[in-house]
C-alpha cells in the first residue's frame, strides 16, 4: 500500500499555492499571491474572519467574579438565581434553606422532576443528549468546539459561500464586489453542525443545529444584513437531536438528516414539514449522510461499525460493516458517484469501494462478497521534519470526484490526491497544503461551481479561508470548444455534462 | 408496484387497493383483540398457562360470537369510508353548503356506526378481558339484578368516544397524505405503529376528561333511567374506583387507535405507487390520460407521482416518450403527454387566477388593470401555438387552433364607457341600493351563511397541490433529460410552450402570496394551506430553475416572449 512518504514536501519556508496542469507551485510565505498564477479566482470573495468580528455569546458570568457576595434576603436571592440560572437552580438553592418546610418542599419537587425525566427517558431515549462535546466528537471538522470556522458550504451554481462560525451564525459571502454579507442568526440556532445549499434554488440554505434544522431563505437583492427568522422555516422533532449531518437530494425536493442521538434517519419534505423515517437496527445514532452526485444512492453511517448505502429508488439498503476498527469518521463519493471513499475513526487507512449502479442491487449473494479495498496508508510520518498523516478526520471530494482532500486529526498538513478509477481504483498523491505558522486547519470544502478545474478551500484556525485551485488550462479550452460545436445540434450527445455548468443569459 | 396491466381500468385498480385496505383493517382488529387478551391474562409465574389461557379465550365459541358482529360493523364502516378517500370531495363555496354537506344521510349512518363501534368495542374488550367490569349487570341479592355502574359508565364512554371522534376528527380529516419516500409497506407500518399508538393515547386523554366531567353531572340520571327501563336495582355501594377511569382512558385510546389504524391502512394502500402503462390502449388506463382525471383525484395523484418517478429514475420508461410511432413516425406518446400536462397546468392557473381575483375583492375600477394585464396570456398562447413560429421545425406538434384570432377578439370586446348623465344617475342609485343591501346582509348574518367563502376555492386548489408539484417536477426532469436522451428533438418543439405555461403558473402562484390569509403564518404554524402554497410555489420554481440551468445557453434561441425571458432571468439570477 502506498504511504505518505510519496508526497513531495515543499521547500522550507514555502507553501503550496496552487496546482496548474499537474504542476504544484509553491512560493515563500511573504510572496504568496495567487493572482500571479491564475485569474480564475479573481472574483471569489477574500475571507478572513477575525475574532473581533464574532459575536460570541456571553454567559453573563464574567462580571460576577469582581463582586463580593453580600447577604440579601432569601426571596431576593431566589429571584436572582431564577433570573440568572433558571427554575431548577432556584429549587436547588431553596433546598439548602434552613427552614424545614421550604427545604423539604423544594426537595420533593426536585425528586418529582427527576422521576418525570426518568420516565421521559424511557419513552424517548434520545432526550439524553449530553451537549456540544458529543458534537465535537462526531463533527466532520477538526476541533469543532473552538475553531472559528466550523463549516463551509459553497453554492452549487455561483461563487457564493456560506461559512458557519463558532458564534452560531452563518455568514454569506458572495463574489459581487460591494455586496453585503448577510449574517444568519437566531435564538433557536445553537451549535451549528452542518450547512448545505439547496439545489435548484438560489436562495435557500439548510442549517443543521443542536435542536433541528432551519431553512433560511436569503434574498440576495435585499439590503437586510440580518434577515429575521420570518424568512426561515424551522424544522424540528423532539427525538431527532442533535442534527449532525444533512444532505439535499440533487433535485432539491428532499432533505435527509442524521442525528447523533437518534437511530432514525429522517427524510423531510421541507415545505410541508412531513417526514419519512429510514430506520434499521444497529447503533443509537447516525453521524453522516451523503447523497451521491447522481442522486441514485445515499450513504449513511451509524455510530457503530455499520454503514449503509441506500438505493434512492426503492429505499432498500445495502449493509456494510467494518471489521472492528470503530465507526466511520468521514466518507465521500468520488468519480461521479461510482466510488465511495471512507475512513474509520482513529484509523489511518483510506478505503475505497467501487459501487456501480448495476452491480450493487442485483442480487444479495453478490453484494455480500463485495469488499472495500485499502487505498492509501496515512500513518504518521515525519518528512523533512514536518509531521504528516495520522488519524483521518475529514475527506472531501470535488464535484466531479476527480480529486480528494484529506484533513487529519492531529497533524496540520492537508493531503490532496487525484482519483483514478481505471484500471483499478487508486489514489495518486498530488500535493500537501500547509498553513502559515501556528495555523491549524479546521475544515475543508471544494468549490461546487468552478469551471477551470477544481478548487479546494480550507478554513484555518485563524479564521482565514484559503483557496487551493487545481487548474487545467486545456480543460477550459476544450470546454469552450465542445460548447461551440454543439451549438448547432441541439441534442448532441457530446455536450452532456458540460452544458450543465454555466449559463449565458 | 410491479403491475404491468394490459387492460386495467380505474375500477380494477381502485378495487384492488381498497379491498386490501379493508381486509387489513378488519384483520388488525382481530390482532389487536388477541394482544389485548394476551395482556389481560398476564400470569408471570406461569407463562405456559398464560399463553394457553390466551389462546383458549381467543378460540372459544363465545368469543367469536362477540367478535363477529364487531368485525362486521368495522367492515361496514370501512366500506363506507372507502368512498370518501376515492371520490372527489364536494366543493362547498358557502358556509351553508358545507353545513348541509355535513348533514347528509351517509354521514348520519357513519355517525351511528361510529357510536355503535365505540360501544361494542368497550363491551367486547371489557367482557373478554374479564375483571370487574365484565358484565353490565350483577346478581346482587340472589333474586334481583343490579346495574354495574362502572361497566355502564364505560359503555357510555365508548359511545362518547365514537361521537367525539366522528365530529371532531373524521369530518375534518379525510385527505390522504403521501409519504415523503415510498418504502416497503411493512417498513412503513413498523415505522408508523408506535407513533400512532402514542398519538392515540395522548389524543384520547382530553375527550376522556370531558366525559368524566359530563358524567359527573348527568351520569346519575342516565343510570337511573337505564335502571328504570330494565327494572334493575341500585347497588348498595356503587363506588366507581379510579381503575374505571383508567380503563376508560385505555378504551378511548384503543378506539382512537382502531380508527387511526383504519385510516392508516387506507393511506398505505391507496398511496402506493403504481406504474401506469404509457401507450394508449382502448379501454385501459394510460398515464397521459390519468394525469387529467379530476373526478378520481387518487388516480390523478398516482399518475402524477408515476410521472415524477419515471422522470427521475427510469431511463427506459423515459425513452418511451422520446420514440416515434412505428408507422408514420409521430411522437404520439410525447404529444399526448404534453397536451395533458399543459392542460392540467392551464386549468390550475385559471382556477387560481379566478379565486385570487375573487378574494382580492377589489372595486370594479381597480379590476380594470387586471384585465389589461390578462391580455398577456392570449398573446403568449398565440406565441406558443401559432404554427408560423415553427416553420423551421418538423411539424410534429399537434395542430392547435391558432390563438391569434382569440387575442384579437379579446381586444375588441372591451366595452366603451358612455358618459351619459342619466346613466350616471342610475348607476349611483344602484350603488346606493347595493351598499344598503350589503349592509343588511352583514347585519342579518346572511353573508356569513350564504356568502362565498374567500378561501374555499383556493383551498380546493391547494388540496390538489401534490398533482402540480409532481407534474411540474416530472415534466421538467423529462425535458432536461431530453437534452441527452431525445434523439429526434421531439421535446424541443414543445419547450417554449412548457416554459410559458410554467411561467404563467408561477405568476398565478405569486398572486397567492398577496392573499392575506395565506401570507401570515398561522398560530401554531400548522396550517396546511400555507404550507401547501409554499410547496407548490417552490416546486414550480425549482422546475423552471432546472430547465434554465440545463438549457441556459439556448434559452435566447427559443421563441419566448420578452416578459418570459425576463422573468426567467430574475428567477435564475436571484
Amino acid at each position: 500500500m502506498k504511504g505518505l512518504h510519496e508526497f513531495e514536501v515543499p521547500n522550507d519556508g514555502e507553501i503550496c499555492l496552487c496546482e496548474i496542469n499537474g504542476r504544484v507551485h509553491s512560493v515563500n510565505y511573504e510572496y504568496a499571491n495567487l493572482d500571479a498564477f491564475t485569474d480564475a479566482l479573481k472574483n471569489h470573495p477574500k475571507i478572513h474572519i477575525t475574532r473581533d468580528q464574532l459575536h460570541l455569546i456571553s454567559s453573563g458570568d464574567e462580571g460576577k467574579a469582581l463582586f463580593l457576595p453580600v447577604d440579601v434576603s432569601f426571596l431576593k436571592q431566589l429571584t436572582q438565581v431564577y433570573y440568572e440560572q433558571g427554575f431548577t437552580e432556584t429549587l436547588h438553592t431553596a433546598s439548602g434553606h434552613n427552614q424545614w418546610f421550604i427545604r423539604k418542599g423544594s426537595k420533593l419537587i426536585l425528586d418529582v422532576l427527576k422521576y418525570i425525566n426518568k420516565v421521559r427517558l424511557i419513552f424517548n431515549p434520545n432526550v439524553r443528549y449530553s451537549g456540544p462535546t458529543l458534537i465535537n466528537e462526531y463533527a466532520q471538522g477538526r476541533n469543532w468546539l473552538n475553531s472559528t470556522i466550523r463549516c463551509i458550504a459553497w453554492h452549487p451554481y455561483s461563487s457564493k459561500v456560506a461559512i458557519a462560525t463558532c458564534d452560531d451564525s452563518i455568514r454569506i459571502f458572495s463574489s459581487e464586489c460591494g455586496s453585503i454579507t448577510p449574517i444568519l442568526r437566531c435564538k433557536q440556532q445553537k451549535h451549528v453542525t452542518c450547512i448545505a445549499w439547496r439545489p435548484l434554488s438560489n436562495t435557500e440554505i439548510a442549517v443543521g443545529h443542536e435542536d433541528g434544522i432551519i431553512i433560511w431563505n436569503v434574498d440576495p437583492n435585499s439590503l437586510v444584513v440580518r434577515p429575521s427568522i420570518s424568512n426561515a422555516v424551522v424544522l424540528k422533532r423532539l427525538e431527532h437531536k442533535p442534527v449532525i449531518s444533512l444532505a439535499w437530494s440533487p433535485r432539491g425536493d428532499k432533505l435527509v438528516t442524521a442525528a447523533a442521538c437518534d437511530n432514525t434517519i429522517l427524510v423531510w419534505d421541507v415545505e410541508l414539514d412531513l417526514t419519512s423515517s429510514l430506520k434499521r437496527s444497529g447503533g443509537s445514532g447516525n453521524i453522516l449522510v451523503k447523497w451521491s452526485p447522481t442522486g441514485e444512492r445515499l450513504f449513511s453511517c451509524s455510530n457503530t461499525l455499520v454503514f449503509r448505502i441506500w438505493d434512492c429508488r426503492t429505499w432498500d439498503c445495502e449493509r456494510w460493516s467494518l471489521p472492528s476498527m470503530g465507526r466511520i469518521q468521514s466518507a465521500c463519493w468520488a468519480a461521479d458517484g461510482s466510488v465511495l471513499l471512507f475512513a474509520a475513526e482513529g484509523d489511518t487507512v483510506l478505503y475505497g469501494a467501487v459501487i456501480d449502479c448495476d452491480i450493487a442491487f442485483v442480487s444479495n449473494g453478490e453484494s455480500l462478497e463485495k469488499q472495500a479495498c485499502p487505498l492509501f496508508d496515512m500513518s504518521r510520518v515525519d518528512v523533512e521534519g514536518i509531521p504528516l498523516g495520522g488519524p483521518i478526520r475529514q475527506i472531501e471530494a470535488d464535484p466531479k470526484g476527480r480529486h480528494v482532500a484529506v484533513l487529519f486529526q492531529d497533524t496540520d498538513c492537508i493531503a490532496v490526491f487525484g482519483v483514478v478509477k481505471r484500471p483499478q481504483l487508486a489514489l495518486i498523491p498530488s500535493s500537501l497544503i500547509m498553513g502559515l505558522a501556528e495555523e491549524k486547519p479546521s475544515t475543508i470544502s471544494f468549490i461546487q461551481d468552478f469551471d477551470s478545474g477544481s478548487c479546494l478551500t480550507i478554513g484555518w484556525s485563524s479564521g482565514r479561508l484559503q483557496y487551493y485551485p487545481i487548474i487545467y488550462s486545456d480543460l477550459g479550452e476544450s470546454h469552450n470548444k465542445s460548447v461551440n460545436c454543439s451549438y448547432n445540434s441541439f441534442n448532441a450527445k457530446s455536450i452532456h455534462g458540460q452544458v450543465l455548468e454555466t449559463n449565458v443569459f | 408496484m410491479d403491475r404491468s396491466p394490459a387492460t386495467v381500468t380505474y375500477k380494477d385498480l381502485l378495487l384492488g387497493k381498497l379491498s386490501y385496505s379493508v381486509i387489513c383493517s378488519v384483520l388488525s382488529q382481530l390482532v389487536l383483540l388477541q394482544v389485548y387478551i394476551f395482556f389481560t391474562n398476564t400470569n408471570i409465574f406461569h407463562p405456559q398457562q398464560w399463553i394457553r389461557s390466551t389462546f383458549a379465550v381467543f378460540a372459544s365459541v363465545s368469543t367469536w360470537l362477540y367478535v363477529i358482529p364487531f368485525v362486521s360493523i368495522i367492515f361496514a364502516q370501512s366500506i363506507i369510508c372507502a368512498k370518501d378517500y376515492v371520490l372527489k370531495q364536494e366543493y362547498c363555496s358557502t358556509r351553508f353548503q358545507s353545513f348541509l354537506s355535513v348533514l347528509s344521510i351517509r354521514n348520519f349512518v357513519l355517525l351511528i356506526l361510529n357510536v355503535v363501534i365505540g360501544a361494542t368495542l368497550v363491551w367486547l374488550f371489557s367482557s373478554l378481558g374479564g375483571g370487574h367490569y365484565q358484565s353490565l349487570t350483577r346478581n346482587c341479592n340472589k333474586l334481583h339484578y343490579c346495574l354495574n355502574e362502572g361497566s355502564f359508565m364505560l359503555i357510555i364512554s365508548g359511545i362518547w368516544s365514537g361521537l367525539y371522534y366522528f365530529t371532531k376528527i373524521y369530518v375534518s380529516k379525510k385527505h390522504l397524505s403521501f409519504p415523503v419516500i415510498h418504502q416497503r409497506k411493512l417498513l412503513q407500518f413498523k415505522a408508523q405503529l408506535v407513533p400512532l399508538l402514542k398519538e392515540s393515547i395522548i389524543s384520547s386523554f382530553w375527550p376522556t376528561f370531558y366525559f368524566v366531567i359530563i358524567y359527573m353531572f348527568w351520569g346519575e340520571s342516565l343510570a337511573d333511567s337505564f335502571r328504570n327501563m330494565f327494572s334493575l336495582l341500585k347497588e348498595k355501594d356503587c363506588y366507581i374506583g379510579i381503575q374505571a377511569y383508567f380503563c376508560m382512558w385505555i378504551f378511548a385510546a384503543l378506539y382512537n387507535f382502531n380508527m387511526n389504524l383504519m385510516q392508516f391502512f387506507f393511506n398505505l394502500f391507496l398511496t402506493e405507487p403504481v406504474e401506469f402503462p404509457m401507450q394508449h390502449v382502448p379501454n385501459s388506463l394510460c398515464l397521459q390520460e390519468c394525469l387529467n382525471v379530476s373526478e378520481w383525484p387518487i388516480i390523478q395523484n398516482l399518475a402524477c407521482y408515476d410521472l415524477n418517478n419515471l422522470a427521475l429514475n427510469s431511463k427506459s420508461r423515459r425513452q418511451v416518450f422520446f420514440t416515434l410511432s412505428q408507422p408514420g413516425g409521430h411522437p404520439h406518446n410525447w404529444n399526448h403527454l404534453v397536451e395533458n400536462v399543459l392542460k392540467l397546468f392551464q386549468e390550475y392557473t385559471n382556477q387560481i387566477d379566478k379565486s385570487a381575483v375573487v378574494t382580492e375583492n377589489m372595486p370594479k375600477a381597480a379590476l380594470q388593470p387586471q384585465n389589461l394585464f390578462q391580455h398577456n396570456y392570449p398573446a403568449i398562447k398565440s406565441a406558443i401555438k401559432s404554427p408560423e413560429r415553427y416553420q423551421n421545425f418538423r411539424n410534429m406538434s399537434l395542430m392547435y387552433n391558432t390563438g391569434l384570432d382569440e387575442e384579437i377578439t379579446v381586444e375588441i370586446t372591451r366595452v366603451p364607457i358612455n358618459w351619459n348623465l342619466i346613466q350616471n344617475l342610475i348607476d349611483k342609485i344602484k350603488q346606493k341600493v347595493n351598499s344598503a343591501i350589503s349592509v343588511i346582509k352583514i347585519l342579518l348574518g346572511i353573508n356569513f351563511l350564504f356568502g362565498e367563502l374567500p378561501q374555499a376555492n383556493i383551498q380546493t386548489c391547494l388540496a390538489n397541490g401534490y398533482v402540480i408539484i409532481w407534474a411540474s417536477q416530472g415534466i421538467s426532469d423529462i425535458v432536461c433529460a431530453s437534452l441527452v436522451e431525445d434523439q429526434y428533438g421531439i421535446v424541443q418543439k414543445d419547450l417554449p410552450a412548457i416554459i410559458n405555461t410554467l411561467v404563467q403558473l408561477k405568476h398565478a402562484l405569486d398572486k397567492l402570496n398577496k392573499i392575506p390569509a395565506l401570507t401570515r403564518k398561522m398560530a401554531g404554524y400548522n396550517d396546511f394551506n400555507f404550507k401547501m402554497k409554499n410547496a407548490v410555489n417552490y416546486a414550480v420554481r425549482r422546475s423552471l430553475f432546472n430547465i434554465c440551468k440545463t438549457f441556459g445557453k439556448y434559452l435566447n434561441d427559443l421563441p419566448l416572449s420578452k416578459d418570459t425571458v425576463f422573468y426567467l432571468q430574475t428567477l435564475y439570477r436571484v
